[in-house]
């Protein structure tokens, strides 16, 4: 807005001189916490993104590979069983 | 709020810094308010417009200029997001083919702040602004937030000639409305 260039105009505008009413405080914290919430999910993350983000994907990775490799102790075990019987 | 201020909270916005998003808010978050108050003339319109006002900030923080001035920002989003509101209620309420314009072809209804005005003056103030077309209300509510008329242009998507003929006609109108009022005032008996 600009800086009082037309303040003078503005005392004589019947409009400027309606009083200022509040919105409903409920509202707006629930907004203003909406806005934070979604501000955070924008921010860059701390110190060094690329092992936070790598994180998450590597517990996944573990978890792929220790249930393939469960299962493939399991289908070696039964052949085994199965040969010997 | 002056420019340097302005800027440096512009930058800190754009690395998504909360406190920033608070002093902008808190500059603001009222005069947004009413103008789409006084604008719609619902403050149920005005508070879902408003937040939603809010959330393209956050949205488009990331992407503001360096040195963009928040003021016409978010009062042009505002307008913006209002026009959309009205078009869309345009299509829901299918109304017929000659009202389908910018603004809505509305019954003049009593503004939540011309019911809530607690003097004479100022309801009669609320009351003429608010049977004002839109067009010339959202001028006037422009021009009172401090607006300069290249920021009211530019906010409204006009040039900032149209801007002063507009706000000229829209005074005139204010004034006719606000004469109309008192000289009904004074001589209650005229349109009996």
């Amino acid at each position: 807005m600009s800086s009082g260039d037309n303040g003078g105009e503005r005392m004589r505008d019947p409009v400027a001189r309606l009083p200022a009413h509040d919105p409903d405080p409920r509202r707006a914290a629930r907004t203003r916490a909406r806005c934070h919430a979604a501000l955070d999910g924008c921010r860059p993350r701390a110190a060094d993104p690329g092992v936070e983000r790598a994180f998450g994907w590597r517990r996944v990775h573990v978890a792929v590979a220790a249930a393939s490799l469960a299962y493939l102790v399991d289908v070696t075990l039964r052949a085994v069983l199965l040969h010997l019987r | 709020m002056d420019r340097e201020t302005e800027s440096a909270l512009v930058e800190r916005l754009r690395g998504g810094d909360g406190t920033a998003f608070d002093a902008v808010y808190e500059e603001f978050h009222r005069p947004l308010y009413n103008f789409l108050a006084r604008l719609s003339r619902s403050r149920d319109v005005a508070e879902n417009l408003l937040e939603e006002t809010w959330l393209r900030l956050v949205a488009h923080a990331k992407r503001l200029a360096p040195g963009t001035r928040l003021g016409p920002w978010l009062f042009t989003v505002a307008r913006n997001l209002y026009v959309s509101y009205c078009r869309s209620r345009l299509l829901d309420e299918s109304l017929s083919a000659e009202s389908i314009g910018l603004w809505p072809v509305t019954p003049p209804r009593p503004s939540p702040f011309e019911d809530a005005a607690a003097g004479e003056s100022e309801r009669r103030i609320e009351h003429a602004l608010a049977r004002l077309p839109s067009a010339y209300r959202e001028v006037l509510l422009l021009t009172a937030q401090g607006f300069s008329s290249p920021e009211a242009a530019a906010v409204c998507g006009i040039t900032a000639e149209a801007i002063r003929q507009r706000l000229s006609r829209a005074r005139a109108m204010l004034a006719r409305a606000l004469a109309g009022a008192v000289n009904l005032k004074s001589d209650p008996g005229k349109d009996a």
